[in-house]
C-alpha cells in the first residue's frame, strides 16, 4: 500500500511539474492546481487508510483516521479557491497583454523595466 | 480575549467586503476597526507581559483533541508588528485615494490571517491562516490594475502557491511522524528527535518559509513583484507578509530542535549567501524600489543567520531584527511615489535604520545579531555581518540620494499619508533612543520559545 501511495503521488506530482515548466500559461495554471491535488493525495496517504469509515454508529473495531480526511477536505477547498484566483488573474493578464505565452510576458517585462529607469518612477 | 482579537478583524473584513471601499465612510470604519484590533493586541501584550499565558481550546475539548489557540510573547510581538504595518499602509492609501473597492476588506483579511497565524498552536490551523493572509495579499498585489500589477500578482500567486504546497506536505508529514497536529505535543513526541524522519520534513518547511522571506535561492520573485506593485502593496508584503516567513521559521525551529541541531550549519550558509548576494545586487540597482527589494533579500539573510545560530541569544536577535526590519521596510515603501515636506526626513530615518546607523532602531537589530555571532565565537559570521552592514550603508546612501531627486509624476502627500509615515518614523527613532522595551520583548519571545 505504501509503495502504491508513493507511486501515485509521484506520478501526479511529476505531471504537475511538467505542466508548470511549459511556456503556455494555461498549462502552468493547470499545473498549479494539479500540484495541489498531488499534495492532497499525499495528505490522505499520511493517515491510516484501512478500516471502516469513521461514521457513527461504528460497524467494526478498526476505524480509519478521520483527521487526515478532515485536513484533505479543508485543503481541497483552499486549493480550489486559490486556483480560481490564479485563473482570474491569468484572465486579466491575458486581456491586458493579449498573449498567453510566458516568453512574451517576459519580453513585455523587460520593456517595462527599461521604461521605468527612463522615467525614474521612484 | 484571544477569540475577540480574532473575531473582530474577521467580522470587520466580512462587513467591509460588502461596502464600497472608495467611500469615505467605509475607509473610516476600516481604520477604526483596525485601530481597535491594535488596541486589543496591546491589551493582550500587557497581560502576557505579567507572565500569564493566554490559552483556549476550541469547543471546550481536552488538549490534544481540540484545536488550541495559544498566545505567547513571540506570537504577540509579530502580531503587533504586522497589524501596525497594515494600519499604516491603509491610512496612507486612504489619504492618497483608493481606486478599488475591495482594498480595505483585503487589508483586514490579511490582518485576520496574520493574527490567527501568530495565535494558533496547531500546525494545520497555521496553514489555514497562512492561506488566508496569502490569498488576501495575492488579490491585493493586483491592486491599481495596470498590466504590470497583474503580471506581478500572477508571478507572486504561482510562486507562493508552490511554497504553500510544500508547507502543507510538511505539515501532513509531521502528523504522520508524530501523530499530532498540536505544535507543543509534536515537539514532545519521541519521533520529533528522530533525525531521519524529521530532516526531510524540515527541509520542506525551510523551502516554504524561505519563499515567503525571499531568501537567496528562492528570491527570484522578490524584485519583480516589489517593483511592479503599488508602494502600499510593497509595504504590506515587506512589512506584514514577510513576518509569516520569520515567525514560521522561529516557531518550527523550536518545534523540531533535532532538525535545527543538524541543519543549523546549512541555515548559516544560506543566510550568509543571502546577505552578500542581496547587498551586492542592491548596490548596483538604478531605481529606489529595486534597491529596497534587493536589500530585503539581504535582511532575510540576517534573520536566517540569527536563527541558524540556534542559541537563545540568536533567537532573541532574530525577533528584534525581524520586528525592526518590518517596520523599517514598510516606512521606506510607504514614502514611495509621494512628495511633500517631512517625507524626506522620514525616508532618512528609515534609511539610517536599514543601514544600522545608531540613532535609529536598526542599529540595535544589527548589534544584537553581531552579539549573538560574537557569543558563538565565529569569525566568519562576524565578517559576513560586518561586510553586509558596510554594503548596506552604501546602498542606502544611494537610495537616499535617488529618493531626493523627486520626480514631477509624484503625488503630493495628504494628511493621512503624512501621519502614517510620521508614526512609523517616530516608532523607529523612539525605539532607537530607548531600546529597552524592544530588547526585552526579544528576550521574552526567545524565552517563550525555549521553555514553552
Amino acid at each position: 500500500m505504501t509503495i502504491f501511495a508513493a507511486v501515485m503521488v509521484s506520478i501526479v506530482f511529476g505531471c504537475s511539474i511538467h505542466l508548470l515548466l511549459g511556456r503556455d500559461l494555461v498549462r502552468m495554471t493547470l499545473g498549479v492546481s494539479m500540484l495541489s491535488s498531488a499534495i492532497n493525495l499525499f495528505v490522505m496517504f499520511c493517515g491510516l487508510m484501512r478500516g471502516s469509515p469513521p461514521i457513527h454508529p461504528l460497524e467494526s473495531g478498526q476505524v480509519s483516521d478521520p483527521v487526515v480526511q478532515a485536513l484533505t477536505l479543508t485543503s481541497v477547498v483552499i486549493s480550489g479557491g486559490v486556483s480560481l484566483l490564479i485563473l482570474g488573474l491569468l484572465y486579466r493578464v491575458a486581456m491586458a497583454e493579449r498573449t498567453l505565452d510566458a516568453r512574451c510576458l517576459e519580453r513585455a517585462e523587460i520593456k517595462d523595466e527599461s521604461a521605468l529607469e527612463r522615467e525614474a518612477r521612484w | 480575549m484571544i477569540v475577540a482579537a480574532l473575531a473582530l478583524p474577521l467580522g470587520l473584513a466580512i462587513a467591509l467586503s460588502v461596502f464600497d471601499g472608495r467611500r469615505r465612510g467605509t475607509q473610516i470604519l476600516a481604520l477604526a476597526g483596525l485601530s481597535a484590533t491594535l488596541l486589543l493586541l496591546v491589551a493582550i501584550a500587557r497581560v502576557i507581559h505579567t507572565g500569564t499565558l493566554l490559552e483556549t481550546v476550541a469547543g471546550g475539548w481536552p488538549i490534544g483533541i481540540g484545536i488550541r489557540l495559544r498566545v505567547d510573547a513571540l506570537g504577540i510581538v509579530f502580531a503587533l508588528v504586522s497589524v501596525s504595518v497594515l494600519l499604516a499602509a491603509l491610512l496612507r492609501e486612504c489619504s492618497s485615494g483608493i481606486g478599488w473597492r475591495a482594498v480595505p476588506a483585503f487589508v483586514t483579511f490579511i490582518a485576520f490571517g496574520m493574527i490567527g497565524l501568530c495565535f494558533t498552536a496547531d500546525a494545520f490551523n497555521f496553514y489555514v491562516f497562512f492561506e488566508v493572509a496569502m490569498t488576501g495579499s495575492i488579490a491585493l498585489a493586483a491592486y491599481s490594475g495596470a498590466r504590470r500589477e497583474y503580471r506581478a500578482a500572477l508571478v507572486f500567486a504561482v510562486v507562493n502557491m508552490l511554497g504553500s504546497a510544500m508547507f502543507l506536505a510538511a505539515v501532513a508529514g509531521l502528523y504522520h511522524v508524530t501523530g499530532t497536529l498540536d505544535m507543543r505535543l509534536m515537539s514532545e513526541a519521541p519521533a520529533a528527535s528522530d533525525r531521519g524522519a524529521v530532516l526531510p520534513l524540515s527541509a520542506a518547511l525551510l523551502v516554504a518559509f524561505s519563499v515567503k522571506l525571499g531568501l537567496f535561492p528562492f528570491h527570484a520573485w522578490v524584485p519583480a513583484v516589489y517593483r511592479d506593485t503599488s508602494p502600499m502593496v510593497a509595504a504590506v508584503l515587506s512589512g506584514a507578509i514577510v513576518n509569516i516567513g520569520s515567525y514560521g521559521l522561529l516557531r518550527f525551529a523550536s518545534t523540531l530542535p533535532a532538525a535545527l541541531d543538524s541543519g543549523g550549519g546549512l541555515l548559516l550558509v544560506l543566510g550568509s549567501l543571502s546577505v552578500i548576494y542581496g547587498s551586492i545586487l542592491a548596490l548596483s540597482q538604478p531605481v529606489v524600489v529595486e534597491i529596497l527589494a534587493y536589500s530585503s533579500i539581504a535582511q532575510a539573510g540576517y534573520i536566517l543567520l540569527a536563527i541558524g545560530l540556534g542559541s537563545p541569544v540568536g533567537a532573541a536577535a532574530a525577533v528584534v531584527y525581524a520586528a525592526v526590519n518590518s517596520i523599517t521596510k514598510a516606512l521606506l515603501f510607504l514614502t514611495g511615489g509621494l512628495s511633500g515636506r517631512g517625507l524626506g526626513w522620514a525616508f532618512l530615518v528609515g534609511a539610517l535604520s536599514a543601514a544600522g546607523v545608531p540613532p535609529a532602531a536598526g542599529f540595535f537589530g544589527k548589534a544584537s545579531i553581531m552579539r549573538a555571532a560574537a557569543l558563538d565565537a565565529s569569525a566568519m559570521l562576524l565578517a559576513v555581518v560586518f561586510a553586509g552592514s558596510l554594503l548596506s550603508l552604501g546602498y542606502m546612501a544611494s537610495a537616499y540620494r535617488r529618493r531626493m531627486l523627486e520626480s514631477p509624476h509624484w503625488q503630493s502627500a495628504g494628511l493621512g499619508a503624512r501621519v502614517a509615515v510620521a508614526a512609523l518614523a517616530l516608532l523607529i527613532a523612539g525605539a532607537g533612543l530607548w531600546p529597552d522595551p524592544l530588547l526585552r520583548a526579544g528576550e521574552a519571545a526567545a524565552a517563550a520559545l525555549v521553555t514553552r
